[in-house]
Protein backbone atom coordinates (compact mmCIF):
# COMPACT_ATOMS: atom_id res chain seq x y z
CA UNK A 1 0.00 0.00 0.00
CA UNK A 2 2.87 2.55 1.10
CA UNK A 3 4.72 1.51 -1.78
CA UNK A 4 2.12 1.87 -3.80
CA UNK A 5 1.80 5.69 -2.84
CA UNK A 6 5.70 5.70 -2.95
CA UNK A 7 5.18 5.10 -7.12
CA UNK A 8 2.50 7.12 -7.98
CA UNK A 9 4.41 10.00 -5.93
CA UNK A 10 7.62 9.02 -7.97
CA UNK A 11 5.68 9.02 -10.86
CA UNK A 12 4.17 12.31 -10.26
CA UNK A 13 7.61 13.61 -9.14
CA UNK A 14 8.97 12.89 -12.57
CA UNK A 15 6.00 14.35 -14.81
CA UNK A 16 7.04 17.64 -12.67
CA UNK A 17 10.87 17.79 -13.24
CA UNK A 18 9.86 16.71 -16.72
CA UNK A 19 8.13 20.63 -17.34
CA UNK A 20 10.85 21.97 -15.54
CA UNK A 21 13.20 19.98 -18.05
CA UNK A 22 11.70 21.86 -21.08
CA UNK A 23 9.75 24.95 -20.12
CA UNK A 24 9.33 26.26 -23.19
CA UNK A 25 7.81 23.76 -25.30
CA UNK A 26 5.51 22.80 -22.10
CA UNK A 27 4.49 25.91 -22.02
CA UNK A 28 3.40 26.31 -25.56
CA UNK A 29 1.83 22.90 -25.30
CA UNK A 30 0.09 24.43 -22.27
CA UNK A 31 -1.06 27.38 -24.32
CA UNK A 32 -2.60 25.54 -27.46
CA UNK A 33 -4.44 23.77 -24.73
CA UNK A 34 -5.75 26.56 -23.29
CA UNK A 35 -6.81 28.14 -26.38
CA UNK A 36 -8.39 24.96 -27.05
CA UNK A 37 -10.84 25.01 -24.36
CA UNK A 38 -11.24 28.58 -23.30
CA UNK A 39 -12.29 29.82 -27.27
CA UNK A 40 -15.11 27.34 -27.38
CA UNK A 41 -16.50 27.88 -23.45
CA UNK A 42 -15.89 31.73 -24.16
CA UNK A 43 -17.97 31.53 -27.55
CA UNK A 44 -20.76 28.64 -26.15
CA UNK A 45 -20.80 31.74 -22.95
CA UNK A 46 -21.64 34.57 -25.12
CA UNK A 47 -24.37 32.92 -27.46
CA UNK A 48 -26.03 31.48 -24.08
CA UNK A 49 -26.20 34.80 -23.25
CA UNK A 50 -27.45 36.01 -26.17
CA UNK A 51 -29.94 33.67 -26.45
CA UNK A 52 -31.41 34.40 -22.82
CA UNK A 53 -31.57 37.86 -24.24
CA UNK A 54 -33.76 37.11 -26.71
CA UNK A 55 -36.00 35.04 -25.26
CA UNK A 56 -36.29 36.89 -22.03
CA UNK A 57 -36.33 41.28 -22.34
CA UNK A 58 -36.47 41.32 -26.23
CA UNK A 59 -38.30 38.60 -27.39
CA UNK A 60 -41.63 39.51 -26.29
CA UNK A 61 -42.47 40.98 -30.05
CA UNK A 62 -43.10 44.40 -30.00
CA UNK A 63 -43.21 47.16 -32.55
CA UNK A 64 -40.67 50.36 -32.89
CA UNK A 65 -42.70 53.43 -34.41
CA UNK A 66 -39.67 56.29 -35.25
CA UNK A 67 -41.64 59.83 -36.51
CA UNK A 68 -39.98 61.78 -39.04
CA UNK A 69 -37.37 64.15 -38.05
CA UNK A 70 -39.53 67.27 -38.37
CA UNK A 71 -43.03 66.39 -36.23
CA UNK A 72 -44.35 68.20 -33.98
CA UNK A 73 -45.67 68.40 -30.64
CA UNK A 74 -49.03 68.51 -32.46
CA UNK A 75 -48.03 65.17 -34.73
CA UNK A 76 -47.13 63.27 -31.67
CA UNK A 77 -50.09 63.71 -29.67
CA UNK A 78 -52.46 62.87 -32.53
CA UNK A 79 -50.05 59.68 -33.05
CA UNK A 80 -50.67 59.19 -29.05
CA UNK A 81 -54.36 59.63 -29.38
CA UNK A 82 -54.52 57.24 -32.37
CA UNK A 83 -52.67 54.51 -30.50
CA UNK A 84 -54.64 55.05 -26.83
CA UNK A 85 -57.97 54.77 -29.21
CA UNK A 86 -56.75 51.32 -30.52
CA UNK A 87 -58.20 48.14 -29.11
CA UNK A 88 -55.16 46.10 -31.03
CA UNK A 89 -52.81 48.06 -28.57
CA UNK A 90 -52.05 46.44 -25.30
CA UNK A 91 -50.00 49.20 -23.94
CA UNK A 92 -47.41 51.52 -25.60
CA UNK A 93 -44.43 53.96 -24.36
CA UNK A 94 -43.48 57.32 -25.48
CA UNK A 95 -39.75 58.16 -26.00
CA UNK A 96 -39.29 61.67 -26.93
CA UNK A 97 -35.91 62.63 -28.83
CA UNK A 98 -34.96 64.81 -25.88
CA UNK A 99 -35.24 61.65 -23.56
CA UNK A 100 -33.38 59.32 -26.06
CA UNK A 101 -30.59 61.84 -26.40
CA UNK A 102 -29.88 62.22 -22.38
CA UNK A 103 -29.94 58.54 -22.46
CA UNK A 104 -27.43 58.84 -24.68
CA UNK A 105 -25.16 61.38 -23.32
CA UNK A 106 -25.33 59.49 -20.08
CA UNK A 107 -23.37 56.95 -21.32
CA UNK A 108 -19.77 57.43 -21.00
CA UNK A 109 -17.47 58.07 -24.03
CA UNK A 110 -20.36 59.24 -26.29
CA UNK A 111 -21.55 62.60 -23.93
CA UNK A 112 -18.18 64.54 -25.85
CA UNK A 113 -19.00 63.06 -29.02
CA UNK A 114 -23.16 64.10 -28.79
CA UNK A 115 -21.97 67.79 -27.12
CA UNK A 116 -20.60 68.72 -30.08
CA UNK A 117 -24.05 68.21 -32.16
CA UNK A 118 -25.57 70.98 -33.13
CA UNK A 119 -29.23 69.59 -33.98
CA UNK A 120 -30.69 66.83 -31.76
CA UNK A 121 -30.50 63.80 -34.89
CA UNK A 122 -32.87 61.64 -32.58
CA UNK A 123 -36.52 60.95 -33.57
CA UNK A 124 -39.51 61.22 -31.43
CA UNK A 125 -40.82 56.82 -30.83
CA UNK A 126 -43.13 54.85 -29.38
CA UNK A 127 -42.41 51.31 -28.06
CA UNK A 128 -45.89 49.23 -28.43
CA UNK A 129 -47.32 45.92 -27.51
CA UNK A 130 -49.82 44.73 -29.25
CA UNK A 131 -52.68 42.62 -27.78
CA UNK A 132 -52.18 39.72 -30.24
CA UNK A 133 -48.23 38.84 -31.32
CA UNK A 134 -49.16 36.38 -34.05
CA UNK A 135 -46.86 37.27 -36.67
CA UNK A 136 -49.78 38.44 -39.30
CA UNK A 137 -51.84 40.42 -36.77
CA UNK A 138 -48.45 42.11 -36.11
CA UNK A 139 -47.34 42.74 -39.96
CA UNK A 140 -50.87 44.61 -40.42
CA UNK A 141 -50.87 46.35 -37.47
CA UNK A 142 -47.14 47.52 -38.22
CA UNK A 143 -48.41 48.22 -42.13
CA UNK A 144 -51.41 50.79 -40.53
CA UNK A 145 -49.49 52.54 -38.56
CA UNK A 146 -46.70 52.92 -40.90
CA UNK A 147 -49.23 55.43 -43.19
CA UNK A 148 -50.00 57.67 -40.14
CA UNK A 149 -49.03 61.45 -40.42
CA UNK A 150 -45.49 61.78 -40.21
CA UNK A 151 -44.82 58.29 -39.24
CA UNK A 152 -41.20 57.81 -40.43
CA UNK A 153 -41.00 53.72 -39.91
CA UNK A 154 -42.48 51.46 -37.59
CA UNK A 155 -40.09 48.58 -37.58
CA UNK A 156 -41.28 44.64 -36.02
CA UNK A 157 -39.17 43.82 -33.57
CA UNK A 158 -40.09 40.21 -33.42
CA UNK A 159 -38.42 39.99 -37.09
CA UNK A 160 -35.34 40.56 -35.22
CA UNK A 161 -35.90 38.19 -32.32
CA UNK A 162 -36.40 35.61 -34.70
CA UNK A 163 -33.75 36.28 -37.04
CA UNK A 164 -31.34 36.29 -33.72
CA UNK A 165 -32.65 33.03 -32.97
CA UNK A 166 -31.92 31.50 -36.18
CA UNK A 167 -28.59 33.30 -36.08
CA UNK A 168 -27.90 31.49 -32.69
CA UNK A 169 -29.07 28.46 -33.23
CA UNK A 170 -26.50 28.91 -36.65
CA UNK A 171 -23.57 30.14 -34.42
CA UNK A 172 -24.35 27.08 -31.82
CA UNK A 173 -23.88 24.45 -34.64
CA UNK A 174 -20.91 26.55 -35.85
CA UNK A 175 -19.23 26.18 -32.31
CA UNK A 176 -20.13 22.54 -31.70
CA UNK A 177 -17.80 22.46 -35.59
CA UNK A 178 -15.46 24.54 -33.92
CA UNK A 179 -15.53 22.66 -30.29
CA UNK A 180 -14.66 19.41 -31.90
CA UNK A 181 -11.68 20.48 -34.16
CA UNK A 182 -10.15 22.01 -31.08
CA UNK A 183 -11.27 18.65 -29.48
CA UNK A 184 -8.53 17.21 -31.31
CA UNK A 185 -6.35 20.02 -31.24
CA UNK A 186 -6.25 19.48 -27.26
CA UNK A 187 -5.62 15.32 -27.76
CA UNK A 188 -3.15 16.35 -30.11
CA UNK A 189 -1.24 18.58 -28.39
CA UNK A 190 -1.36 15.97 -25.52
CA UNK A 191 -0.37 13.21 -27.97
CA UNK A 192 2.56 14.68 -29.39
CA UNK A 193 4.23 16.21 -26.51
CA UNK A 194 3.94 13.21 -24.49
CA UNK A 195 5.45 11.20 -27.62
CA UNK A 196 8.14 13.48 -27.29
CA UNK A 197 8.35 12.54 -23.57
CA UNK A 198 8.92 9.11 -24.06
CA UNK A 199 11.43 9.09 -27.00
CA UNK A 200 13.57 11.38 -24.73
CA UNK A 201 12.97 8.57 -22.05
CA UNK A 202 13.88 5.40 -24.69
CA UNK A 203 16.93 4.45 -22.48
CA UNK A 204 15.37 5.00 -19.18
CA UNK A 205 12.44 2.78 -20.46
CA UNK A 206 14.18 -0.10 -21.92
CA UNK A 207 16.59 -0.41 -18.60
CA UNK A 208 12.97 -0.73 -16.21
CA UNK A 209 11.52 -3.02 -18.43
CA UNK A 210 14.34 -5.28 -18.68
CA UNK A 211 14.46 -5.03 -15.20
CA UNK A 212 10.65 -5.68 -14.68
CA UNK A 213 8.94 -3.14 -14.80
CA UNK A 214 5.34 -3.67 -16.13
CA UNK A 215 3.64 -1.27 -18.96
CA UNK A 216 1.60 0.07 -16.27
CA UNK A 217 4.62 1.20 -14.24
CA UNK A 218 6.42 2.69 -17.45
CA UNK A 219 3.12 4.23 -18.87
CA UNK A 220 2.43 5.86 -15.27
CA UNK A 221 5.27 8.71 -15.26
CA UNK A 222 3.84 9.64 -18.30
CA UNK A 223 0.27 9.64 -18.11
CA UNK A 224 1.07 12.15 -15.19
CA UNK A 225 3.09 14.40 -17.46
CA UNK A 226 -0.32 14.92 -19.53
CA UNK A 227 -2.89 15.01 -17.14
CA UNK A 228 -0.94 17.68 -15.67
CA UNK A 229 -0.61 18.79 -19.03
CA UNK A 230 -4.52 18.76 -19.18
CA UNK A 231 -5.02 20.06 -15.78
CA UNK A 232 -2.41 23.28 -16.72
CA UNK A 233 -3.82 23.85 -19.69
CA UNK A 234 -7.56 23.98 -18.06
CA UNK A 235 -6.83 26.25 -15.65
CA UNK A 236 -4.68 28.59 -17.80
CA UNK A 237 -8.28 28.67 -20.08
CA UNK A 238 -9.73 29.31 -16.74
CA UNK A 239 -7.71 32.69 -16.63
CA UNK A 240 -8.17 33.27 -20.27
CA UNK A 241 -12.42 33.07 -19.63
CA UNK A 242 -11.68 35.40 -16.89
CA UNK A 243 -9.89 38.14 -18.67
CA UNK A 244 -11.77 38.06 -22.05
CA UNK A 245 -15.20 38.26 -20.01
CA UNK A 246 -13.66 41.54 -18.31
CA UNK A 247 -12.75 42.96 -21.05
CA UNK A 248 -16.20 42.20 -23.07
CA UNK A 249 -17.99 43.59 -19.89
CA UNK A 250 -16.27 46.69 -20.06
CA UNK A 251 -16.67 47.10 -23.49
CA UNK A 252 -20.34 45.96 -23.71
CA UNK A 253 -21.08 48.38 -20.62
CA UNK A 254 -21.94 51.35 -22.98
CA UNK A 255 -24.17 49.42 -25.19
CA UNK A 256 -25.78 48.10 -21.97
CA UNK A 257 -26.58 51.43 -20.24
CA UNK A 258 -27.94 52.32 -23.92
CA UNK A 259 -30.80 49.62 -24.24
CA UNK A 260 -31.42 49.71 -20.52
CA UNK A 261 -30.56 45.36 -20.87
CA UNK A 262 -27.94 43.78 -18.82
CA UNK A 263 -25.53 42.70 -21.87
CA UNK A 264 -22.76 41.86 -19.24
CA UNK A 265 -21.22 38.33 -19.21
CA UNK A 266 -21.90 36.25 -15.85
CA UNK A 267 -18.69 34.91 -14.42
CA UNK A 268 -17.82 31.39 -14.53
CA UNK A 269 -18.59 29.42 -11.29
CA UNK A 270 -16.51 27.15 -9.61
CA UNK A 271 -18.72 24.00 -10.81
CA UNK A 272 -18.18 24.94 -14.50
CA UNK A 273 -14.31 25.05 -13.62
CA UNK A 274 -14.32 22.06 -12.64
CA UNK A 275 -16.06 20.45 -14.99
CA UNK A 276 -13.45 22.38 -17.23
CA UNK A 277 -10.10 20.73 -16.02
CA UNK A 278 -12.10 17.47 -15.27
CA UNK A 279 -12.52 17.30 -18.96
CA UNK A 280 -9.09 18.31 -19.98
CA UNK A 281 -7.58 15.86 -17.39
CA UNK A 282 -9.59 12.99 -19.15
CA UNK A 283 -9.01 14.51 -22.53
CA UNK A 284 -5.45 14.65 -21.94
CA UNK A 285 -5.29 10.96 -19.80
CA UNK A 286 -7.00 9.24 -22.84
CA UNK A 287 -4.45 10.97 -25.33
CA UNK A 288 -1.38 10.49 -23.22
CA UNK A 289 -2.50 6.59 -22.49
CA UNK A 290 -3.02 6.08 -25.89
CA UNK A 291 0.59 8.09 -27.10
CA UNK A 292 2.65 5.93 -24.68
CA UNK A 293 1.14 2.88 -25.40
CA UNK A 294 1.77 3.47 -29.53
CA UNK A 295 4.96 4.88 -29.09
CA UNK A 296 6.12 1.83 -26.66
CA UNK A 297 4.82 -0.58 -29.37
CA UNK A 298 6.88 1.37 -32.15
CA UNK A 299 10.15 1.07 -30.14
CA UNK A 300 9.55 -2.70 -29.11
CA UNK A 301 8.77 -2.97 -32.56
CA UNK A 302 12.17 -1.72 -33.61
CA UNK A 303 14.09 -3.54 -30.70
CA UNK B 1 16.05 -23.62 -11.15
CA UNK B 2 16.22 -23.18 -14.69
CA UNK B 3 15.43 -26.17 -17.10
CA UNK B 4 15.46 -26.17 -20.70
CA UNK B 5 13.86 -28.90 -23.22
CA UNK B 6 14.65 -28.59 -26.86
CA UNK B 7 14.78 -24.96 -26.81
CA UNK B 8 14.96 -23.36 -30.18
CA UNK B 9 14.39 -19.63 -30.76
CA UNK B 10 13.89 -17.82 -34.56
CA UNK B 11 13.68 -14.25 -34.52
CA UNK B 12 11.40 -12.83 -36.68
CA UNK B 13 14.04 -12.35 -39.58
CA UNK B 14 13.94 -16.05 -40.15
CA UNK B 15 17.18 -16.50 -38.57
CA UNK B 16 17.82 -19.06 -35.63
CA UNK B 17 19.61 -17.97 -33.14
CA UNK B 18 19.32 -21.27 -30.75
CA UNK B 19 18.42 -24.83 -31.66
CA UNK B 20 17.55 -27.36 -29.46
CA UNK B 21 19.04 -27.00 -26.39
CA UNK B 22 18.33 -28.76 -23.49
CA UNK B 23 19.87 -28.30 -20.18
CA UNK B 24 19.17 -28.66 -16.61
CA UNK B 25 20.69 -25.39 -13.79
CA UNK B 26 20.87 -26.15 -10.00
CA UNK B 27 20.04 -24.24 -7.51
CA UNK B 28 23.70 -22.23 -6.42
CA UNK B 29 25.47 -23.27 -9.26
CA UNK B 30 27.94 -20.98 -10.94
CA UNK B 31 27.69 -21.37 -15.06
CA UNK B 32 29.88 -19.54 -17.60
CA UNK B 33 28.56 -19.28 -21.29
CA UNK B 34 31.33 -19.02 -24.05
CA UNK B 35 31.16 -19.23 -27.57
CA UNK B 36 32.18 -16.74 -30.44
CA UNK B 37 30.27 -13.76 -30.84
CA UNK B 38 27.53 -14.87 -32.56
CA UNK B 39 27.19 -17.77 -31.17
CA UNK B 40 23.98 -17.47 -29.32
CA UNK B 41 24.91 -16.71 -25.96
CA UNK B 42 22.72 -13.76 -25.21
CA UNK B 43 20.02 -15.09 -26.68
CA UNK B 44 19.90 -18.12 -24.56
CA UNK B 45 20.28 -15.38 -21.48
CA UNK B 46 17.52 -13.41 -22.27
CA UNK B 47 15.73 -16.40 -22.55
CA UNK B 48 16.87 -17.97 -19.00
CA UNK B 49 16.15 -14.24 -17.85
CA UNK B 50 12.63 -14.07 -19.40
CA UNK B 51 12.69 -10.82 -21.35
CA UNK B 52 12.12 -13.32 -24.30
CA UNK B 53 9.63 -16.74 -24.69
CA UNK B 54 11.16 -19.19 -27.05
CA UNK B 55 9.82 -19.70 -30.39
CA UNK B 56 9.44 -23.62 -29.22
CA UNK B 57 10.40 -26.14 -26.73
CA UNK B 58 10.13 -25.38 -23.09
CA UNK B 59 11.53 -23.33 -20.34
CA UNK B 60 10.77 -23.00 -16.95
CA UNK B 61 12.26 -20.73 -14.54
CA UNK B 62 11.53 -21.32 -10.83
CA UNK B 63 9.42 -24.48 -11.94
CA UNK B 64 6.65 -21.33 -13.89
CA UNK B 65 6.51 -22.36 -17.81
CA UNK B 66 7.82 -19.31 -19.28
CA UNK B 67 5.77 -19.41 -22.75
CA UNK B 68 2.51 -19.71 -20.68
CA UNK B 69 3.05 -16.49 -18.69
CA UNK B 70 1.74 -13.21 -19.78
CA UNK B 71 3.87 -9.90 -20.27
CA UNK B 72 3.38 -8.67 -17.12
CA UNK B 73 3.59 -11.77 -15.43
CA UNK B 74 7.17 -12.51 -16.96
CA UNK B 75 8.04 -8.97 -16.08
CA UNK B 76 7.22 -9.51 -12.39
CA UNK B 77 9.17 -12.80 -12.74
CA UNK B 78 12.26 -10.70 -13.74
CA UNK B 79 12.48 -8.74 -10.69
CA UNK B 80 13.70 -11.63 -8.64
CA UNK B 81 16.40 -12.16 -11.16
CA UNK B 82 19.80 -10.26 -11.01
CA UNK B 83 20.00 -8.71 -14.59
CA UNK B 84 23.83 -7.41 -15.42
CA UNK B 85 23.75 -6.16 -19.13
CA UNK B 86 26.43 -6.25 -22.27
CA UNK B 87 25.84 -2.23 -22.43
CA UNK B 88 25.28 -0.14 -18.84
CA UNK B 89 22.20 0.70 -19.16
CA UNK B 90 22.92 3.43 -16.37
CA UNK B 91 20.54 6.26 -16.29
CA UNK B 92 22.90 9.67 -16.70
CA UNK B 93 20.75 11.98 -15.24
CA UNK B 94 19.95 10.04 -12.21
CA UNK B 95 22.65 9.58 -9.02
CA UNK B 96 24.52 6.47 -7.99
CA UNK B 97 22.14 5.14 -5.62
CA UNK B 98 19.10 6.65 -7.55
CA UNK B 99 20.36 3.72 -10.53
CA UNK B 100 21.16 1.15 -7.89
CA UNK B 101 17.77 1.51 -6.54
CA UNK B 102 15.66 1.39 -9.63
CA UNK B 103 14.58 -2.60 -9.35
CA UNK B 104 13.63 -1.53 -5.50
CA UNK B 105 11.33 1.09 -6.89
CA UNK B 106 9.87 -0.58 -9.39
CA UNK B 107 9.17 -3.62 -6.98
CA UNK B 108 7.26 -0.88 -4.97
CA UNK B 109 9.82 -0.58 -2.42
CA UNK B 110 10.97 2.68 -0.63
CA UNK B 111 11.64 4.13 2.31
CA UNK B 112 14.26 3.22 5.19
CA UNK B 113 14.50 -0.09 4.18
CA UNK B 114 15.24 0.36 0.31
CA UNK B 115 18.12 3.09 1.55
CA UNK B 116 19.22 0.54 3.84
CA UNK B 117 19.65 -2.39 0.95
CA UNK B 118 21.18 0.22 -1.74
CA UNK B 119 23.87 1.01 1.16
CA UNK B 120 24.93 -2.81 1.53
CA UNK B 121 24.39 -3.05 -2.92
CA UNK B 122 27.32 -0.64 -3.12
CA UNK B 123 29.24 -1.89 -0.30
CA UNK B 124 29.59 -5.13 -1.82
CA UNK B 125 30.65 -3.62 -5.08
CA UNK B 126 33.38 -1.18 -3.16
CA UNK B 127 31.11 2.20 -4.42
CA UNK B 128 29.72 2.91 -1.16
CA UNK B 129 31.73 6.67 -1.40
CA UNK B 130 30.03 7.34 -4.54
CA UNK B 131 26.37 7.21 -3.74
CA UNK B 132 25.06 10.76 -4.29
CA UNK B 133 27.75 10.89 -7.58
CA UNK B 134 26.55 10.60 -11.09
CA UNK B 135 27.56 7.62 -12.91
CA UNK B 136 28.66 10.26 -15.59
CA UNK B 137 32.02 10.40 -12.72
CA UNK B 138 32.32 6.98 -12.81
CA UNK B 139 35.15 4.62 -14.75
CA UNK B 140 33.88 1.89 -17.13
CA UNK B 141 35.11 -0.91 -14.21
CA UNK B 142 33.07 0.90 -11.51
CA UNK B 143 30.01 1.62 -14.04
CA UNK B 144 30.12 -1.90 -14.34
CA UNK B 145 30.29 -2.57 -10.79
CA UNK B 146 27.24 -0.09 -10.55
CA UNK B 147 25.40 -2.66 -12.69
CA UNK B 148 25.93 -5.51 -10.49
CA UNK B 149 25.04 -3.41 -7.08
CA UNK B 150 21.38 -2.35 -9.48
CA UNK B 151 21.28 -6.57 -10.16
CA UNK B 152 21.96 -7.96 -6.52
CA UNK B 153 19.50 -4.94 -4.32
CA UNK B 154 16.74 -6.78 -4.79
CA UNK B 155 18.56 -9.85 -3.49
CA UNK B 156 17.71 -12.44 -5.82
CA UNK B 157 18.82 -16.09 -5.91
CA UNK B 158 19.66 -15.91 -9.52
CA UNK B 159 21.99 -13.36 -11.04
CA UNK B 160 22.23 -13.39 -15.04
CA UNK B 161 25.28 -11.21 -16.36
CA UNK B 162 25.69 -10.74 -20.57
CA UNK B 163 29.59 -10.25 -21.04
CA UNK B 164 29.52 -8.17 -18.14
CA UNK B 165 33.58 -7.67 -18.46
CA UNK B 166 33.52 -7.17 -21.85
CA UNK B 167 34.58 -3.53 -22.47
CA UNK B 168 36.89 -3.95 -19.22
CA UNK B 169 41.08 -4.85 -19.65
CA UNK B 170 41.92 -8.49 -18.46
CA UNK B 171 43.05 -6.98 -15.08
CA UNK B 172 39.65 -5.47 -13.92
CA UNK B 173 37.64 -8.43 -15.40
CA UNK B 174 38.90 -10.71 -12.50
CA UNK B 175 38.05 -8.63 -10.08
CA UNK B 176 34.11 -8.60 -11.57
CA UNK B 177 34.23 -12.06 -11.72
CA UNK B 178 35.26 -12.45 -8.10
CA UNK B 179 32.52 -10.68 -7.06
CA UNK B 180 30.02 -12.46 -8.85
CA UNK B 181 31.87 -15.49 -7.16
CA UNK B 182 31.42 -14.21 -3.68
CA UNK B 183 27.58 -13.56 -4.56
CA UNK B 184 28.04 -17.95 -5.50
CA UNK B 185 29.60 -18.24 -2.60
CA UNK B 186 26.27 -17.02 -0.43
CA UNK B 187 24.66 -19.38 -2.33
CA UNK B 188 23.25 -17.31 -5.40
CA UNK B 189 22.79 -19.51 -8.42
CA UNK B 190 25.02 -17.24 -11.47
CA UNK B 191 25.45 -17.67 -14.77
CA UNK B 192 27.48 -15.34 -17.21
CA UNK B 193 28.27 -15.06 -20.47
CA UNK B 194 31.83 -14.92 -21.57
CA UNK B 195 33.19 -14.11 -24.86
CA UNK B 196 35.74 -16.93 -26.27
CA UNK B 197 38.56 -14.71 -25.45
CA UNK B 198 40.80 -16.68 -22.68
CA UNK B 199 40.29 -16.17 -19.06
CA UNK B 200 41.03 -17.61 -15.89
CA UNK B 201 38.88 -19.60 -13.09
CA UNK B 202 39.69 -19.97 -10.21
CA UNK B 203 37.41 -22.17 -8.84
CA UNK B 204 35.44 -24.54 -10.11
CA UNK B 205 31.87 -23.90 -12.15
CA UNK B 206 30.24 -25.32 -14.95
CA UNK B 207 31.02 -24.09 -18.30
CA UNK B 208 28.16 -24.34 -21.57
CA UNK B 209 29.83 -23.73 -24.66
CA UNK B 210 27.61 -22.61 -27.71
CA UNK B 211 28.34 -23.09 -31.39
CA UNK B 212 26.19 -21.39 -33.96
CA UNK B 213 22.55 -21.60 -32.07
CA UNK B 214 23.57 -25.37 -30.71
CA UNK B 215 25.06 -26.44 -26.82
CA UNK B 216 28.57 -27.86 -27.93
CA UNK B 217 29.92 -28.42 -24.67
CA UNK B 218 28.89 -28.87 -20.73
CA UNK B 219 31.91 -29.72 -18.90
CA UNK B 220 32.87 -28.71 -14.92
CA UNK B 221 36.15 -27.66 -14.36
CA UNK B 222 38.24 -27.24 -11.54
CA UNK B 223 40.24 -24.83 -10.27
CA UNK B 224 43.34 -22.43 -11.69
CA UNK B 225 42.09 -23.87 -15.65
CA UNK B 226 42.67 -22.04 -18.26
CA UNK B 227 40.06 -22.27 -21.12
N1 LIG C 1 16.82 -9.23 -32.14
C1 LIG C 1 17.42 -9.98 -33.08
N2 LIG C 1 16.87 -10.07 -34.30
C2 LIG C 1 17.45 -10.84 -35.25
N3 LIG C 1 18.58 -11.51 -35.09
C3 LIG C 1 19.18 -11.46 -33.90
C4 LIG C 1 18.65 -10.69 -32.83
N4 LIG C 1 19.46 -10.83 -31.77
C5 LIG C 1 20.45 -11.64 -32.15
N5 LIG C 1 20.29 -12.02 -33.42
C6 LIG C 1 21.15 -12.93 -34.17
O1 LIG C 1 21.18 -14.17 -33.49
C7 LIG C 1 22.49 -14.66 -33.45
C8 LIG C 1 22.93 -14.86 -32.03
O2 LIG C 1 23.02 -13.60 -31.41
P1 LIG C 1 23.44 -13.41 -29.90
O3 LIG C 1 22.54 -14.24 -29.09
O4 LIG C 1 23.47 -11.94 -29.63
O5 LIG C 1 24.90 -14.00 -29.89
P2 LIG C 1 26.12 -13.67 -28.92
O6 LIG C 1 25.59 -13.01 -27.72
O7 LIG C 1 26.73 -15.03 -28.66
O8 LIG C 1 27.05 -12.82 -29.69
C9 LIG C 1 23.38 -13.70 -34.20
O9 LIG C 1 23.58 -14.18 -35.51
C10 LIG C 1 22.58 -12.42 -34.21
O10 LIG C 1 22.84 -11.72 -35.39
MG1 LIG D 1 25.97 -11.15 -26.91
Amino acid sequence: MLGWFHQHLTALRQALSQFGRNPFANLIGVLVIAFSLSLPAGILRLINQAAFLSEGTLHEPHLTLFMSLDADDAAVRSVWDGLAARTDVREFRYISSTQALAELKATPGLAEAIGTLDRNPLPHAFVIRARNTAPQALESLRATLARWNKVERVQVDSAWAKRLDALLQFARRGTGGLTALLTVALAFTVFSTVRQQVLAARGEIEVTHLIGATAGYIRRPFLYFGVLEGILGAMAAWLLLWLGRRWYNDAIQPLSDLFAVNLSLAGFSLREGMLLCLTSAGLSWASSYLSVSLTLRRLSAKR
Amino acid sequence: MITLNTVAKRYPDGHEALRGVTLDIEDGEMVLVTGRSGAGKSTLLRLMSGIERPTSGSLAIHRQEITRLSNAARARLRRNIGLVFQDHFLLMDRSVEENAALPLHIAGLYGREAKRRVATALEKVGLENQARTSPLALSGGERQRLCIARAIVNRPRLVIADEPTGHLDQGYASVILDIFRSFNETGVTVIIAMHDAAFETSSPCRILRLEDGLLSGDTETASSEAL
